[in-house]
């Protein structure tokens, strides 16, 4: 049956209901959403991930349960002609922690933080509806400790144990209401327990208090960083479900956006053992609303194969998480695959902004490997071209000031390099000889129709002096065999090279004609009387 | 008209004609062209014989009809007589009309008329316009016969009188070099020298009066006129070229005049005045000392010298002012613009900027294993197995002009700003280096190494600046902290003066003598003047003379000439951004086109020096076997030879594919066989550039010659820069000289970037050489830069300095200890 084959092809059919369930219909076509569907779909899961919710610990009379009404949920939803390609995430709503760290004037006094979480929390709610599951409140005396490193851009952040259970939240999100004297300065960050990684800080101002509320709802709003499961369709695209985008009052536009693709390795409790970014890869989103199932359609943009379709261990998830451009430029290091204390040095950096045009060169690799890459105006992603010599060794996506990716395992390509080097001196060499040799033989043939026979033996002269076709190939196999790279990919283009310099010393120092002039010389000059 | 005149003229219309039937074809091809011109000559020539052996034997007698009808030669006065074909001109009597018949050459025995005409026989005569028409004329009936060369003397002496005495200049020229032997033509000149030296002489040009006059006074010195006349013309020169101050030019008109007229009362007068004039000022000289103002004295003692060097006791006065004021000029032909002591490519900033702003560390010459350093500033110390440089200050170290010391704290800041990858110091060699820097003591610097290099005095060489003008990050604003400092009040845009600064470290050697108290460093526009300085006395010291102008000072008893230690590497660094340069085939077609052995030899006036030699890399090939210097050459690799034909077809190929690789990229096309080189405003660098200009010209390839300074930037649309390189630690100097002038990147051959990298980490010096050695392979290969030649450059310098003896790198090398030798 289809529906059991997608259950498998997440590594491993899952036992555990918060693993998210992917429906598909048994054809593979969608179609057209009927309203009273959709809103069935959206009361199903109420009522389910309600319940999960609640849940912890998991006890198996629970999952037995919770199976049990997933069953039934599939048998009712089976019952309508139209099931639909989508994921429960959709229809999630977000479960998001605002700690609200106020002024010490005002967080002294306890009604009016209380009063201030309480306005926060209800403004929240009624702008984002159900798609939003939002408590606010004041830091926890274990939150304040880390409250600092998180507001934080050059501190290393380490959050309690509680931030990563994904059982108990989806986001936290930081906000922090100071004064400053031009009023009010509100700044805000999201950790998303899912991904387990800091949004971009959100700053915003506010000239006095009674705009702090609002000042506050936007930077909260503006932190919140999308996060989608991911659904392959294709090769090169993929279908991110957006948490709770169905459950939003209206499908409003998305910008283009860029995704960093993550592998969620999961324990049996549902909990992080890691969260592993895909490497340089991106998944790009176009402008526009989301489909009607609340999934947008996504490009994958990658400097690996297959990224997404690698064989993983164990319950794991693949998330994708917005990733925001920023203008600040970032130091991309080159090393060898095979010897990472050492750095590629020379090798050219190019990039394609938004991987569109011709390749714009940015710089090489310095003494230390490294590269500076720029960021565009205004930020974006680029698509950066690693090149050495004429050889393209690698073509990765970066956004814009993201260090996520900052260090790239190349082959070591200089020995490829060197023979490249030589190939290209051995065909300039035989440039100069083919176009002398043309020269040479143009003049002979004028000087033997014109009967000059003591200048047709000097210039017969000077062409034999010329390297033959012989030496040439000689020196090539000699060198052929000096030169070895360990990389089987340079090796192979290494001889490539060889064999068709080869070709091309075969094809233009042909001997016969320097042959027939030689004879036509010796058959028609005069011969030397005083010669013995 | 008879037969043999028809026939002739035919032949002349068929001349004539012969270009208009040329096909469009030979039209295109020059060679075609020259051969059709010699097939056209060789029927001319077969034909014209045949035509002339029908010619009657015997000329016709002319007859008083016939003259008359030929009565009216037509001469043609818009374009000179020396440019038109030579004729004569017959007058003949009133019984032939008084006819004047134009005549091609009368073939006369010494092309000289018989006076007085003979009264019986015949003339035979050949019309000018009626070539092959010859005719008999008697003698009597002949009234006069004017030969070309008179009708260009009488047109020169109408020019002359019409004052047109350029004109005139040219139609004497003419006959004295093909007609020598006329009569007549010693008055017409010497009225041609009196009349102009009189104009000349209203017109305020003395100069050329007083040249006319003495040509005159060759021919004839009993001239009338001639003595009044060269009497105002040397008080006039004399006069003019005293007030500009040269004193040497002025004493050569009168000793010039002393020669030719002896007895001229000029001479007496000025050679008098002189001696007032030198009294005077030796009185002023010894006043001067009287009162210790030895500057003041020197001043005038060299003017005493200059006015009148045959003053008794004036070498006694020289070294007594000298002693007591050690002052040098140095006769310069390159100005230092900005004063940098290791400046790679601009000879006059790296001269002059050891003047001003001594370096951190110094190069003093090629040593066994790399080469040798000094420092004024500091000593340094490897510790290789902890691997740390320590660098501590010497107390005796020289001050900032404002007196301010060089501390530890500066020397940390400056070397942490050369490792800093976005400031302008930053030195991608030192940055791979080092691992930290730290102050250990107010006068002591550590730096943790990542590695130790073969040479890390080589990658101290920077001009030490305090952290206060590091930190504002103003580039421009080095301060001075040299032995000299610049009187930028007393200097002019051709003579710079140098102070000795009073804040200079005192030398270790207290028993070591005093240096220069002053230089002053005069601009000539040629090295040719500055040595006439030299000679003349008017400077002390030549700082580069040009290899062919060495003659000029082998016969100089008192100049002593000198090489110095290192040669520079003549390099055309192409523009690797455009289209044209960036195409290595189009850069090899170029090399191949230069005859460098040729120019090489030209520029060393066709001697051979040791050390002069075309080279096939970027690095020095050393002056001699074994030279250390030469480490990094790979004498395997022969330099390319001169072959114009493949050089013409190879540039054809490049140009094509240089004009689809612009397509390509957007850029406007090549659509011209143009390049622009730009080089140095030096007469080595001009000379060699004009001959490459003339040798490009040869495959087709019109060449702009730019000068640029090379203090500045090269001009943004050139095509070659040609560099004076100083690559004496090939390990660091090529990758500054890649630096400095290929800035983009991305040109640059990835072999070439490869093995640069490479070069830092090497373990000893056998691998360091090798790596230099590939590298010198690569560069061959790729042509980033077109290696031309290594030229050793000279010096030189009025015997009886002390301290120049020893050959050097740099001329102020030892700056410090020079001193005038006691008489």
């Amino acid at each position: 049956m289809a529906l059991s084959r997608q259950f498998c092809k997440s590594d491993e059919p899952s036992r555990n209901p918060a693993t998210p369930i992917t429906w598909w219909r048994p054809s593979g076509k969608h179609l057209p959403d009927p309203v009273g569907v959709r809103r069935q779909i959206k009361l199903a899961f109420y009522v389910s991930t309600g319940h999960m919710m609640r849940r912890q610990p998991i006890e198996k009379t629970r999952l037995l349960r919770e199976a049990l009404i997933a069953a039934a949920a599939i048998a009712w939803l089976g019952a309508f002609p139209v099931v639909y390609g989508q994921s429960f995430f959709t229809l999630v709503p977000c479960r998001l922690n605002v700690i609200c760290l106020l002024p010490p004037e005002i967080a002294t006094s306890t009604g009016l933080e209380q009063e201030f979480c309480r306005q926060l929390g209800e403004r929240l709610a009624s702008e984002q509806g159900p798609a939003w599951r939002v408590s606010v409140a004041p830091p926890s005396a274990e939150d304040r400790a880390i409250l600092r490193a998180a507001l934080r851009r050059d501190l290393p952040f380490d959050p309690p144990t509680s931030w990563r259970k994904v059982a108990l939240r989806d986001k936290v999100v930081v906000l922090a209401v100071k004064r400053t004297g031009l009023g009010w300065h509100v700044v805000s960050r999201d950790w998303d327990v899912r991904v387990e990684r800091l949004g971009p800080l959100v700053e915003h101002t506010a000239p006095t208090w009674s705009g702090v509320l609002a000042a506050a709802a936007e930077t909260v709003r503006r932190a919140v960083v999308p996060v989608a499961q991911i659904r392959l369709v294709e090769q090169q695209a993929v279908r991110l479900d957006l948490q709770g985008s169905l459950l939003m009052e209206e499908r409003s536009p998305l910008p283009r956006r860029q995704f960093l693709a993550l592998a969620r390795y999961e324990d049996r409790d549902g909990n992080a053992r890691a969260v592993v970014p895909l490497p340089w890869t991106i998944l790009q989103s176009p402008e526009g609303p989301p489909a009607e199932d609340g999934s947008v359609s996504c490009q994958i943009i990658s400097g690996l194969k297959n990224p997404l379709s690698a064989r993983r261990r164990g319950r794991v998830q693949l998330l994708a998480w917005a990733v925001t451009p920023r203008s600040r430029s970032v130091v991309l290091s080159l090393r060898n695959r095979q010897d990472s204390q050492k750095p590629l040095v020379g090798y050219e950096v190019l990039a394609q902004p938004d991987g569109e045009g011709s390749p714009q060169f940015l710089g090489r690799t310095d003494f230390a490997g490294q590269v500076e890459i720029p960021t565009e105006d205004p930020p974006g992603w680029k698509l950066l071209w690693v090149k050495h010599g004429r050889r393209v060794l690698a073509k990765v996506p970066l956004v814009d000031g993201s260090t996520e990716f900052t260090e790239l395992a190349l082959p070591d390509d200089d020995p490829r390099l060197l023979a490249e080097g030589y190939v290209m001196s051995v065909q300039d060499q035989l440039v100069d000889l083919v176009t002398l040799r043309s020269v040479l033989i143009a003049r002979l043939r004028a000087r033997i129709a014109a009967g000059d026979w003591e200048q047709a033996i000097r210039l017969r002269d000077q062409l034999l002096q010329l390297k033959s076709r012989e030496v040439f190939s000689s020196e090539l196999t000699q060198q052929q065999q000096r030169l070895f790279c360990p990389d089987p990919v340079g090796q192979k283009q290494i001889d490539k090279m060889f064999e068709e310099t080869r070709r091309l010393v075969n094809l233009y120092l042909n001997p016969r004609e320097v042959e027939e002039l030689v004879k036509e010389i010796a058959m028609k000059a005069p011969r030397r009387t005083d010669t013995p | 008209m008879d037969s043999a005149s028809q026939e002739m003229d035919r032949l002349g219309k068929q001349h004539i004609d012969l270009p208009n039937q040329r096909t469009a074809d030979t039209r295109r091809l020059p060679r075609c062209h020259g051969l059709c011109r010699t097939a056209c000559l060789l029927v001319l020539c077969i034909l014209g014989r045949d035509a002339f052996a029908e010619a009657p034997q015997q000329p016709s007698p002319l007859t008083p009809q016939i003259s008359k009808q030929l009565s009216e030669p037509s001469i043609d006065t818009s374009t000179p007589l020396y440019e038109q074909p030579p004729f004569d001109l017959l007058y003949l009597n009133a019984a032939n009309n008084n006819a004047v018949l134009k005549l091609s050459p009368v073939p006369l025995p010494d092309r000289k008329v018989p006076q007085p005409l003979p009264r019986s026989g015949y003339l035979e005569i050949e019309l000018f316009d009626r070539p092959g028409e010859r005719y008999r004329v008697p003698w009597q009936a002949v009234v006069q016969l004017k030969l070309f060369e008179q009708l260009l003397l009488e047109q020169a002496t109408k020019l002359i009188q019409e004052k047109r005495f350029d004109e005139a200049y040219d139609y004497l020229d003419y006959v004295a070099t093909h007609y020598p032997n006329v009569s007549g033509f010693a008055e017409v000149e010497q009225l041609f020298l009196i009349e102009e030296a009189r104009a000349a002489l209203v017109q305020g040009q003395s100069e050329r009066a007083f040249a006319d006059l003495c040509r005159l006074s060759e021919l004839n010195p009993n001239h009338p006129e001639l003595s009044s006349l060269i009497g105002q013309a040397v008080d006039t020169l004399v006069a003019q070229r005293w007030q500009k101050g040269e004193y040497a030019a002025a004493r050569g008109v009168v000793e010039t005049l002393s020669k030719l007229l002896p007895q001229h009362p000029a001479i007496e007068k000025w050679r008098q005045q002189w001696q007032t004039e030198a009294a005077e000022l030796e009185k002023q000289v010894r006043q001067a000392l009287a009162e210790g103002n030895a500057r003041q004295a020197d001043r005038l003692v060299r003017k005493l010298r200059q006015v009148w060097p045959q003053q008794p006791g004036l070498d006694q006065l020289i070294a007594e002012v000298r002693q007591a004021y050690p002052r040098f000029q140095v006769g310069i032909t390159q100005p230092g613009a900005r004063p940098d002591p290791t400046s790679l490519i601009d000879w006059g900033s790296r001269r002059c900027g050891q003047l001003i702003r001594k370096a951190l560390v110094e190069y003093t010459g090629p040593g066994p294993e790399g080469g040798e350093y000094r420092s004024a500033f500091l000593r340094w110390q490897l510790d290789a197995e902890k691997q740390t440089l320590t660098l501590r200050l010497r107390p005796e170290r020289p001050r900032f002009a404002d007196g301010r010391s060089y501390t530890a704290y500066d020397l940390a800041q400056q070397l942490a700003s050369r490792a800093a990858r976005h400031h302008e110091a930053y030195f991608p060699p030192w940055a791979e280096v080092v691992a930290g820097i730290r102050v250990f003591s107010p006068e002591e610097v550590i730096v943790n190494l990542r590695f130790v290099p073969l040479k890390p005095e080589a990658l101290l060489q920077c001009v030490p600046v305090p952290a206060v003008i590091l930190a504002s990050s103003a580039g421009n604003r080095s301060p001075d902290v040299g032995p000299f400092l610049l009187a930028a009040e007393e200097s002019s845009s051709s003579r710079w003066v140098f102070l000795r600064n009073s804040h200079a470290g005192t030398s270790s050697d207290q028993t070591s003598p005093v240096g220069p108290a002053e230089i002053e460093e005069i601009a000539f526009p040629r090295c040719r003047d500055a040595l006439r300085a030299l000679r003349g006395g008017e400077v002390d010291i030549v700082d580069r003379v040009n290899p062919w102008e060495l003659p000029l000072l082998a016969e100089a008893r008192d100049v002593t000439v000198q090489t110095y230690r290192v040669p520079l590497v003549h390099l055309l660094v192409p523009n690797l951004s455009k289209p044209l340069p960036g195409n290595r085939d189009f850069r090899r077609a170029m090399l191949y086109a230069i005859d460098r052995d040729r120019i090489l030899q030209s520029l060393l006036g066709g001697k051979r020096q040791p050390g002069c030699q075309v080279i096939s890399g970027p690095f020095p090939a050393g002056t001699s076997f074994g030279d250390p210097l030469g480490y990094a050459y790979d004498a395997q690799i022969k330099p390319r030879e001169y072959q114009p034909s493949l050089a013409l077809a190879l540039s054809e190929i490049a140009f094509r594919q240089a004009q689809e690789v612009a397509r390509k990229r957007g850029l406007p096309p090549p659509e011209s066989r143009e390049v622009v080189l730009a080089h140095p405003p030096h007469e080595i660098a001009r000379e060699a550039c004009r001959q490459i200009q003339e040798q490009w010209r040869l495959i087709g390839w019109t060449v702009k010659l730019v000068e640029a300074s090379p203090d500045r930037p090269p001009p943004p649309d050139y095509d070659f820069l040609y560099v004076e390189a100083a690559i004496w630690e090939p390990e660091v100097d090529v990758i500054r000289l890649i630096t400095r002038l290929i800035s983009e990147r991305q040109y640059l051959s990835p072999q070439v970037e490869l093995a640069l990298a490479g070069l830092g980490h090497s373990a000893d010096w056998p691998t360091l050489g090798q790596r230099l050695r590939d590298l010198h392979r690569w560069v061959y290969d790729d042509l980033t830069v077109v290696p031309l030649w290594q030229l050793v450059d000279f010096y030189a310098y009025r015997s009886g300095i002390k301290g120049l003896e020893e050959p050097r790198v740099s001329l102020y090398q030892n700056v410090e200890t020079w001193q005038f030798a006691p008489n």
